[in-house]
């Protein structure tokens, strides 16, 4: 561990309102790691959306197989550089490599699944026509999914995100600000980008900033179903605050917490707002 | 810790557009079933949106004859929605209704956080004014793109060409009603197949042919439409 703080995690995966209604599972994903194995602080967070459309009828199993690829993934590479004090070269395997890793591996996890358990004709039943030679040009289509993940090392915070969902993160004073990713064009409405289109590395967004003496106090992941429940931006940033000062003044004890309350907070955020399956991770930071 | 983290919770708005051709070809048969078939698709509508309580679905309609005007301006809660009869006369000015939709598309009109709109564009004609300036400012708006649009044509006449161009989409084609039973068939299946699909949210990409491409076009699944009537008489 760095010896002046210690990152803790968590987080809940709920099913949405509209699911719950529809008798649809749960699409959404989400996996945590809180590792400090050999002195070596290493702290993750992935959550991951599958799209829901009836189109994507696998992006449930999509978005569990997103967020274990990330996991494995992002715990190697936090592993390997996780000590690094050159970050060039740390950010040069973001830049040339994770993505296409990050790809290709769930890619594989996909194409493994696919050949052990083929497409149903109950599954294809229900296709439309126009999707149909589309999905046998590509049957990664039906599990597409979105990801968002943090990685905490002893040296650096790295971000990685493909589609839409939300990472903000929470300095000491209580203000509330996006993760420093850059904003995909392409995301706009309920469309977004995703695992499933060939060649994905592209919209893969990374940023790695360096562990310097103020990073944020707490980081909050989630999918859209999240943000889309409140009336405003501003509201759904208001979220993390609160998450924030409901912790900070208890430090452990408040995650703990927060832990038990945080699966029935969602639930009933979905009931009153999206009616989307709705994931939160969150990574908060003590010093001791 | 009885109150959740945040600000205001609320369901997601969906706005509906009926955009609708009073040109003088309308007058008469035609009108009469267009006014009855909006008429009877309401109940159902309201049904649709009581069942999705995540979705607050608000209605609005234009028509188009010379000019275009707001029949219903304000974007009504479909429980409060009435339509009032519609008259038919005058030219097919659709370019200029598209715009006045395109203005409530904006988004500073439409918060982000909606879901795709449901446009639903009627016409027996083809338009007399400047349609493609029209669809243009309708497709610059991000609302505009993601709207689910969807068009019904009115018998032989209808500009079957121009209605592709605003659906702008090759997976779906405009409905051609070709009798009475077809045209409110069609109009039921637009206010409530449609716009129950709309009112679920899911993601998507769109993708081309060979399952590739990037993130554009329709965004609501549309349910498969009716099949038109057999062994009707009263033809248009």
């Amino acid at each position: 561990m760095s010896g002046k703080h210690t990152w803790y995690t968590f987080g809940s995966s709920v099913q949405g309102a509209t699911h719950v209604r529809n008798h649809i599972p749960n699409q959404d994903a989400i996996e945590w790691l809180a590792s400090y194995e050999r002195q070596q602080e290493l702290v993750l967070v992935a959550v991951a959306d599958g799209h829901g459309n009836p189109r994507y009828f696998r992006s449930a199993l999509g978005a569990r197989f997103a967020v274990q690829v990330a996991r494995t993934l992002l715990e190697q590479f936090g592993r390997h550089y996780g000590q690094a004090t050159d970050l060039t070269v740390v950010e040069q395997m973001v830049e040339q490599q994770l993505a296409h890793l990050l790809v290709r591996q769930w890619n594989d996890t996909v194409d493994v699944h696919l050949a052990a358990v083929p497409f149903s004709p109950a599954e294809l039943a229900g296709l439309d026509a126009p999707f149909r030679p589309k999905l046998a040009a590509n049957p990664r289509l039906a599990y597409g999914s979105t990801l968002a993940s943090t990685l905490i090392t002893g040296t650096f915070i790295l971000y990685m995100q493909l589609g839409d969902g939300d990472i903000v993160t929470v300095n000491t004073d209580g203000v509330v600000s996006r993760a420093p990713l850059v904003v995909d064009p392409q995301l706009s409405g309920d469309v977004t980008t995703s695992l499933c289109l060939p060649s994905a590395w592209r919209y893969v967004r990374t940023y790695l900033q360096p562990l310097v003496a103020h990073p944020p106090a707490m980081i909050m992941l989630a999918t859209d179903g999240y943000s889309n429940s409140f009336v405003k931006e501003d509201g759904f940033l208001a979220a993390a605050q609160d998450i924030f000062d409901m912790i900070e003044p208890q430090g452990r004890e408040g995650i703990c917490t927060l832990r038990k309350y945080l699966p029935r907070w969602l639930t009933a955020t979905t009931a009153q707002g999206s009616g989307d399956d709705i994931s939160v991770g969150i990574i908060y930071r003590i010093v001791r | 810790m009885n109150k959740l983290p945040g600000g205001a919770l609320a369901s997601r708005p969906l706005h509906f557009f009926w955009i609708v051709d009073c040109s003088g070809s309308m007058a008469g048969k035609k009108m009469q079933e267009l006014n009855f078939a909006i008429k009877e698709s309401l109940p159902e509508m309201r049904k649709v949106a009581e069942e999705n309580p995540n979705a607050q679905v608000f209605v609005r309609a234009v028509t188009f004859s010379s000019g275009a005007q707001w029949h219903v301006a304000r974007a009504t809660p479909v429980a409060e929605f009435r339509w009032e009869e519609l008259k038919a006369g005058g030219e097919t000015s659709m370019g200029k209704a598209l715009k006045m939709v395109a203005d409530q598309l904006s988004p500073e009109a439409l918060p982000g956080r909606g879901l795709p709109p449901v446009l639903v564009l009627i016409s027996d004609g083809r338009p007399t004014d400047d349609f493609n300036s029209g669809l243009r400012a309708l497709m610059e708006q991000p609302w505009g793109k993601r709207a689910a649009r969807i068009a019904i044509a009115i018998g032989d006449d209808a500009d079957v060409d121009i209605l592709q161009k605003f659906i702008g989409h090759p997976e779906m084609t405009p409905l051609v009603a070709h009798n009475a039973p077809d045209l409110v068939k069609y109009i039921k299946w637009a206010s409530t197949a449609v716009l129950k699909s709309a009112s679920s949210p899911t993601s998507q990409m769109e993708t081309n042919q060979a399952g590739a491409g990037a993130p554009v076009g329709i965004t609501v699944p549309l349910p498969a439409a009716p099949e038109p009537a057999q062994d009707v008489e009263d033809v248009w």
